[in-house]
């Protein structure tokens, strides 16, 4: 079996986010960055279909970006899987979910693909358009949202996540694409003597520009911050002041006192 | 009248040599251990051994040590007797009698007052262990009347019987005794038996005392009174260093990472678990065990011993063995649950006579888990990853770490200017009650005038809490940042207001080569008030305080004193004890990274610590430590006893100093 799971290097959700000097997406400046959360349970449910399969299955995890995201596929390739391919592009960002998908489909075409998994969406971009547009243009199986994962003869039993809490069970046979939600399993801890392997693991550099063929689909046209609509106050200090500036604040400026 | 040597002189020479055997086989075991220097510095070694082993200093810090005290000083004289003995037994007339009388004379009045004394110490012990037998001596394997403890209690008695008798039966043969009170009190006794029978008692005596005596040499390494021969070189042995600073490890590919199988720790590790006396009072203070946790560390010595015993003939040829050193399989491995309970408050580390090292056992098998396994409690993976991605516990963004000293205008550390940089931590950088702290100290050291800065943003955590969880790599990777961190700066001197920074700072980045003056809060600002720099306008008022120590200021380093003058430097009164304070103190329950893990088995660390504060009716609760804030914060909360403030000695100072 061969699997292809496809990651994103995402920056951390904790930091302060500024808008970049053209307006149309955050500045890269001064962000840690890690793996998109959704992608880590893909690698995770990659990685425990390979040891249900005794091992047999090759994975292959992609990325596409700045060299920054070598890192991810570090940590990728210590979770479990064999070889890395790095799609090269400083302006990844730039780039709208039609063309990533096209980029990752010119790479996989003629590599046959058993299963692809991916994450349902992006924590910073958020378009969830990328892996059902993989599956579309690769003519394979789809089902998304993934929140349970059963593999048996050939075909994926799936239990999707609907909106209000609502489940949905499905059975695509493979070839497929699957993307992954919260819930489906824990991502596991790279454990020491795995990041040391992972070292001497293939990491492949491609150049997008060899892959992409498309325009893009949609551009983006303007980022910005939501308009501020009256800010909290976080009380801190000594029990008692803080009761009384409580006080205060409730008899100013609310009416619930009177 | 001294029995037939044909006789004994083989019964002799076959116990030296099976005990001999006895002794290599076990000696044996402790060479699979990987390698550990223990030799060094032989001269504070030696002194070590004079205090500890013949001083029995650790012994004697609780009441009934006096009798082991006594006990083992009349073992080291009795051991002269008894080779008198043998020799005799051997050589007939080769022995202490060929020495002129005024030295033999002293000896005879010595061993015989001697032997009285164990033998009234080995009835208190008896009366003491089947009486009056406090809970720590029994446990889940053992307990205080074993046949073990009762049968050496016996064989020790059986000897001072037999010596006696045998010396009365000799003084009431052919006279003499009168530097023998306790004998030829006895021997007056048997005054009017027959010479016939005297002779028969005498040589009754001395088979038994024989017997008894070389049966006890071969009990002696294979029960846990192997002590008596590995307990002093155990001192010799003993870390020089910090025992809690637990070693470095080499990330290489191809090395293992911690413990998981018993040949994987060092010799000394393996030395350890024979020198263990099971006197229980590691159990007796282990926050876990006494408040139902599955950890108790006089099980863990006990099951390494068990597993190396039972796994020794196999790593003896070099192969593997079966029993797994971690797991569920009962006497003989460690529950990871057991493992994960420990806070490293290092009670047992500070109480253990024969200074056993529990505590770097438990990281070093926490190590494997995290390390090799990836297996460990599911809350640590939030932890991990907000240690790796954002230096920080709590996994706030590492740009607002500088924040609360926003109000305070610019305060970074200048190389060359600033004198002292004010590492803040984790805990009063983010946590909002800690914050508190943080800037009660700000105001605290301008008040003084002492050139202070942070480093802010650039701060990353000093990884306490990783390396205590065993993951090294992350703690490595940490350790390494800072201590480059720090030299760039030209850092020189360091505050902190946290004991975990404190002590890794000071003791821990030792291994990386820095060796600062690294300073808790409490003991720059009592240099402070001493020097004349503070001078308090009128005394805060706290009522009736308490201080708690905290393990990492106390006990992993010997600050006791600091605290408590802040706290009357500020109060005008010495604050009160907990009832076990000082080394004795008992952990809030946070320290080893159990500051992030879920407390779900048997009742909580912090509720036992908060009762005993409250038996005494206390206003005020002062720590130095935000852990320990943040804990006793919380039992005081779940106790419904939020009258009672805890506060920082910082908080407590800045009070004072207000006008």
């Amino acid at each position: 079996m061969n699997i292809l799971v496809c990651i994103k290097q995402v920056p951390d959700m904790e930091s302060r986010f500024k808008v970049n000097g053209t307006g149309d997406w955050y500045d890269e400046g001064d962000l840690a960055y890690r793996i998109n959360e959704y992608d880590e349970y893909a690698i995770e449910q990659a990685v425990q279909l390979k040891e249900q399969l005794g091992n047999q299955p090759e994975i292959t995890v992609l990325s596409i970006g700045a060299d920054r995201v070598a890192d991810a596929l570090k940590k990728a390739l210590a979770m479990g899987a064999d070889k890395a391919v790095h799609i090269q592009d400083p302006d990844s960002c730039k780039k709208d979910p039609w063309q990533i998908a096209d980029i990752i489909v010119s790479f996989a075409r003629d590599k046959n693909f058993d299963i692809i998994f991916t994450g349902m969406q992006s924590q910073d971009r958020g378009s969830a358009q990328v892996g059902v547009m993989v599956g579309e243009l690769l003519d394979l199986n789809c089902a998304t949202t993934l929140v349970g994962f059963e593999y048996q003869d050939g075909a994926v039993t799936a239990k999707r996540e609907l909106e209000g809490g609502v489940k949905s069970v499905v059975k695509l046979p493979l070839p497929a694409v699957v993307t992954c939600q919260l819930g489906l399993n824990v991502p596991r801890y790279p454990t020491l003597p795995n990041i040391m392997k992972a070292k001497k693991k293939e990491l492949l550099g491609i150049p997008a520009s060899t892959l992409l063929k498309e325009q893009p689909a949609a551009t983006t046209e303007k980022l910005y911050p939501p308009v501020k609509s009256g800010g909290g106050i976080v009380l801190e200090g000594d029990l008692g002041e803080m009761a009384d500036r409580l006080l205060g604040i409730l008899k100013e400026k609310t009416t619930v006192m009177k | 009248m001294l029995p037939d040597h044909h006789y004994f002189l083989p019964l002799f020479l076959l116990s030296v040599l099976t005990f001999c055997y006895s002794c290599y086989q076990r000696l044996q075991l402790v060479a699979v251990g990987a390698s550990e220097e223990r030799c060094d510095r032989p001269g504070e070694r030696l002194a070590g051994v004079i205090s500890y082993a013949f001083g029995q200093k650790r012994v004697l810090s609780r009441p009934f040590g006096l009798n082991h005290f006594v006990l083992f000083w009349a073992f080291l004289l009795l051991l002269l007797a008894n080779v008198d003995f043998l020799l005799q037994g051997l050589v007939p007339g080769f022995g202490l009698e060929a020495l002129p009388a005024a030295v033999v004379k002293p000896l005879d009045f010595l061993f015989d007052a001697v032997s009285l004394l164990a033998l009234v110490c080995v009835a208190v012990a008896l009366v003491r262990r089947v009486l009056f037998a406090p809970s720590y001596l029994g446990n889940d394997y053992t307990k205080a009347c074993s046949g073990e403890a009762l049968l050496i209690l016996g064989l020790i008695a059986t000897l001072m019987v037999a010596f006696f008798l045998m010396n009365a039966a000799r003084i009431a043969l052919t006279g003499g005794g009168g530097f023998q009170p306790v004998s030829a009190a006895i021997s007056r006794l048997l005054a009017g038996s027959r010479p016939t029978a005297l002779a028969t008692l005498f040589q009754a005596a001395w088979w038994v005392h024989a017997v008894v005596l070389l049966l006890f040499m071969n009990l002696l390494p294979r029960s846990k009174h192997m002590h008596i021969l590995t307990a002093i070189p155990n001192c010799f042995f003993r870390s020089l260093d910090r025992p809690s600073v637990e070693p470095r490890e080499v990330f290489e590919r191809g090395r293992r990472f911690g413990v998981s199988a018993v040949e994987q720790f060092s010799w000394k590790d393996l030395f350890d678990s024979f020198s263990c006396t099971e006197c229980g009072r590691c159990q007796d203070l282990c926050p876990a065990h006494n408040t139902g946790k599955p950890l108790n560390p006089r099980r863990i010595i006990h099951d390494i011993k068990v597993n190396l015993l039972q796994n020794g003939p196999a790593l003896k040829q070099g192969g593997e063995g079966d029993l797994p050193l971690i797991g569920a399989q009962g006497e003989g491995t460690c529950s990871e649950e057991a493992l994960w309970s420990c806070t490293t408050c290092g009670a047992c580390l500070a109480v253990c006579p024969v200074l056993i090292e529990h505590l770097p056992k438990i990281v070093k098998m926490r190590r494997h888990l995290v390390q090799e396994k990836g297996r460990f409690p599911e809350e640590l993976l939030n932890l991990f990853e907000n240690m790796e991605q954002r230096s920080n516990p709590w996994g706030i963004a590492p740009s607002e770490r500088g924040k609360w000293a926003s109000l305070l205008g610019e305060r970074s550390f200048k190389p060359g200017e600033t004198e002292y940089l004010f590492f803040v931590g984790c805990a009063g950088s983010f946590d909002s009650r800690a914050k508190q702290i943080t800037v009660a100290l700000a105001s605290i050291l301008d008040a003084a005038g002492v050139s202070w800065g942070i480093l802010g943003k650039d701060e990353i955590c000093c990884g306490d809490s990783v390396r205590r969880l065993g993951n090294e790599y992350v703690f490595d990777k940490m350790a390494r940042g800072n201590v480059q961190l720090f030299q760039e700066k030209g850092v020189k001197r360091i505050v902190t207001q946290c004991p975990h920074c404190f002590s890794t700072l000071k003791n821990d980045y030792r291994q990386y080569g820095l060796e600062l003056e690294v300073l808790h809060h409490s003991e720059l600002i009592a240099q402070l008030v001493s020097q004349g720099k503070l001078t308090v306008p009128k005394h805060a008022v706290m009522g009736k305080l308490l201080f708690h120590d905290s393990c990492y200021l106390g006990r992993h380093n010997d600050t006791f004193a600091a605290p408590r003058a802040v706290v009357e430097a500020a109060t005008g009164q010495a604050p009160g004890d907990f009832e076990r304070s000082r080394e004795n103190a008992f952990c809030c329950g946070a320290g080893g990274g159990r500051m992030w893990l879920e407390e779900l088995t048997g009742s909580r660390i912090n509720h036992e610590r908060v009762d005993e504060a409250l038996k005494q009716k206390p206003d005020t609760i002062c720590v130095s430590c935000p852990y320990c804030m943040t804990m006793l914060e919380d039992g005081l909360k779940d106790r419904g006893a939020e009258q009672v403030r805890v506060k920082d000695i910082a908080e407590v100072m800045a009070e004072a100093l207000k006008r």
